[in-house]
């Protein structure tokens, strides 16, 4: 798979992994890494940027002697995936409407 | 982590320390303990380096105009932009690549910096060529007019409206050679996002 994510679907994305529970640095990267093939390197400034325009916010947990930062998604956060949401579909049911396959998986 | 630390001196306080959280804490988590296991899950220090501040720089530039402006003058924003070239270079050159793929970007870029260089360069020295002539003719102008007092007052007429010219195009060149600059930047990003998907394709294929 050599198609690339833009930065607004993985904003998507990691917004709607939040909306279950909050997740730590790590354990989102692999959340993410299961799914699509993003590097390390690409969450950090992700999560820089959701945080930035108040998505998510951030709290510190202990955890073996050492802090954990966790994310957690906000209300405007969930209002911005809502949008997210809305215009992958299009865009979705758009390239659908041109590549989609004979075995119409959906 | 110490190595990386050394490479990101250029963050503001702030900045630093999350970025060196996030890693180290992300490094904690996944249980990298040996340098090898931490190069092979980031890079090595001054690739995760470059990597950051390639991404900060280029989101510095995608930040909303009204925030750019608030945070520095056109002629810094230039400076930045120049800047960010730099870093981008300093990335690509520091992703591992195949080696024709290498030669082939290494090449291009090669080539869109000498050619941006070269139009700023040729821009500059006819101004400078404009101005000396001018200054030279009105000196020259000066010098005759107690001869001819007509010769004199032509050659001082035609330094001056030359100089005048120079005035006038004086923002219109400083318009181009920016543009020029956010041309050759916006390449480089453009670069720089396509060789990104080639490399996190290559990283996962590898370690699948």
């Amino acid at each position: 798979m050599a198609i690339q994510v833009s930065s607004e679907l993985l904003d998507g994305c990691v917004l709607a992994i939040l909306t279950d529970q909050d997740y730590y640095g790590y354990a989102l990267t692999q959340r993410v890494q299961q799914a699509i093939k993003v590097s390390e390197s690409t969450m950090y400034p992700v999560l820089r940027r959701l945080k930035k325009n108040g998505w998510l916010t951030t709290y510190d947990e202990p955890y073996q002697g050492r802090n954990r930062r966790y994310y957690q998604i906000t209300s405007d956060g969930r209002a911005h995936l809502a949008e997210i949401r809305t215009d992958w579909v299009t865009f979705k049911a758009g390239i659908d409407s041109m590549m989609g396959d004979e075995q119409d998986h959906g | 982590m110490q190595e990386f630390k050394s490479y990101l001196n250029q963050l503001s306080d702030h900045e630093f320390s999350e970025v060196v959280d996030f890693y180290m804490e992300y490094l904690q988590d996944g249980g990298f303990e040996t340098y090898e296991a931490c190069v092979a899950e980031l890079g090595t220090p001054k690739q995760l380096a470059r990597k950051v501040l390639a991404d900060y720089s280029i989101r510095l530039l995608d930040a909303p105009e009204k925030e750019k402006a608030t945070m520095r003058s056109r002629v810094q924003q230039s400076t930045t932009q120049v800047h960010t070239i730099w870093l981008i270079v300093l990335a690509i050159l520091s992703t591992p690549l195949t080696i024709p793929l290498g030669i082939a970007v290494l090449a291009t870029l090669f080539a869109v910096f000498v050619a941006g260089a070269a139009i700023v360069f040729s821009i500059v020295v006819t101004i400078i060529a404009l101005l000396f002539a001018a200054v030279v003719v009105l000196g020259i102008g000066i010098a005759i007019i107690g001869q001819s007092l007509s010769t004199g007052l032509f050659y001082i007429g035609g330094a001056i409206a030359s100089l005048g010219l120079f005035l006038i195009c004086v923002p219109v060149i400083n318009w181009f050679i920016r543009g020029v600059i956010h041309v050759t930047l916006s390449f480089s990003q453009w670069l720089y996002s396509k060789l990104n998907r080639k490399n996190r394709a290559e990283e996962r294929r590898d370690q699948k």
